[in-house]
């Protein structure tokens, strides 16, 4: 009995391998349905991200690429407006317009008070 | 470069371009593992409606992960049995435990078919085995799928479910002896009735 039953369990185990091997050649069944959905999933998913990363993108680019968008064709009023403000500057350092002469004046003395803090040497010398 | 089913690059790879944007990439990862992972739930599911569900979630989860895909951490395909496991966990300690729903009848075959016998043969066969599959405890069913239908070694199934190798082992034996037990009554459908030893 012992024996048939150790049969048995040989065949069913045999059985068993040839059931597996015979299921993972089947063919799966259509799954292009699923697939189209997956596929529509995964677009979504890329298209947010897209859409999450582009506005800041320009910020990571540096002042270079800030500048090339503000000389670009189109920007020229900006462009025109910055080397205006720039000029002004510059003309303003140079020439320093009497307003600004009056006002150096006013602040600066006529005749500066000297304070030796740390007197010479050569003081304490001509006395010992 | 086409990208498709039998494209050679590796899944990591595959989904860092799908992270830079490339479709390509996302068609080549749905073909690659859509079918696997349904066939995967199918079988610990037994419901095909309720494993489309839990495959398209499966899915929907790799393609939010994968810019932050660390490829040296896991392996993908791994990684999405896993995620498929737990899913088919959560869904079958949520319902009801109720029959699972598989065919009590073989499909009819046009009798003028070629290899109509063998083609019903082969659905008996198959649906033996997975009313066997059915009737099998949770974690030997996922362990008997993992390793003898989709082929996957037992280290790579101990990371799956997240158990030692040696659990794996154990359980994969005691899942075959009770698979072998649900199987003993159906004889024909495994086509060897007449294969009786003697004493």
């Amino acid at each position: 009995m012992s024996v048939r039953l150790r049969e048995d369990a040989d065949m069913m185990a045999e059985g068993l391998d040839s059931l597996f091997d015979a299921a993972r050649a089947a063919t799966p069944p259509d799954a292009s349905g699923l697939m189209a959905r997956v596929l529509a999933d995964a677009y979504v998913e890329q298209d947010a991200r897209a859409a999450q990363v582009m506005p800041s993108a320009p910020a990571r680019k540096g002042w270079r690429t800030a500048l090339v968008a503000l000389l670009s064709p189109g920007n020229g009023r900006a462009a025109a407006g910055l080397l205006a403000a720039t000029l002004a500057g510059v003309w303003i350092g140079f020439v320093q317009p009497a307003p600004v002469a009056g006002v150096s004046q006013a602040l600066e003395p006529v005749s500066v008070d000297v304070v030796e803090l740390i007197p010479d040497l050569d003081t304490w010398l001509a006395e010992g | 470069m086409p990208l498709d089913a039998t494209s050679d690059l590796p899944d990591a790879d595959l989904l860092a371009r799908y992270a830079a944007g490339d479709r390509a990439a996302a068609r080549a990862l749905t073909l690659r593992f859509t079918p696997r992972v349904l066939g995967y739930a199918t079988r610990l599911l037994g419901d095909r409606a309720e494993a489309e569900d839990v495959t398209q979630e499966a899915m929907l989860r790799l393609w939010r992960i994968a810019p932050d895909w660390r490829p040296d951490e896991a392996k993908v395909g791994t990684w999405l049995y896993r995620v498929v496991t737990n899913l088919v966990t959560d869904r079958l300690r949520a319902r009801a435990r109720r029959p699972v729903d598989l065919p009590d009848t073989v499909p009819e075959v046009a009798d003028d078919a070629p290899g109509a016998a063998a083609a019903m043969m082969q659905r008996d066969r198959m649906a033996a085995l997975d009313l066997a599959l059915a009737s099998l405890p949770e974690r030997q069913r996922q362990a008997v799928v993992l390793r003898h239908l989709e082929g996957l070694a037992n280290p790579e199934i101990a990371a799956i479910m997240g158990i030692g190798v040696e659990a794996v082992e154990s359980l994969t034996a005691r899942g075959k002896r009770t698979l072998a037990a649900a199987l003993s009554g159906q004889r024909t459908a495994l086509g060897y009735e007449d294969e009786e030893t003697g004493t």
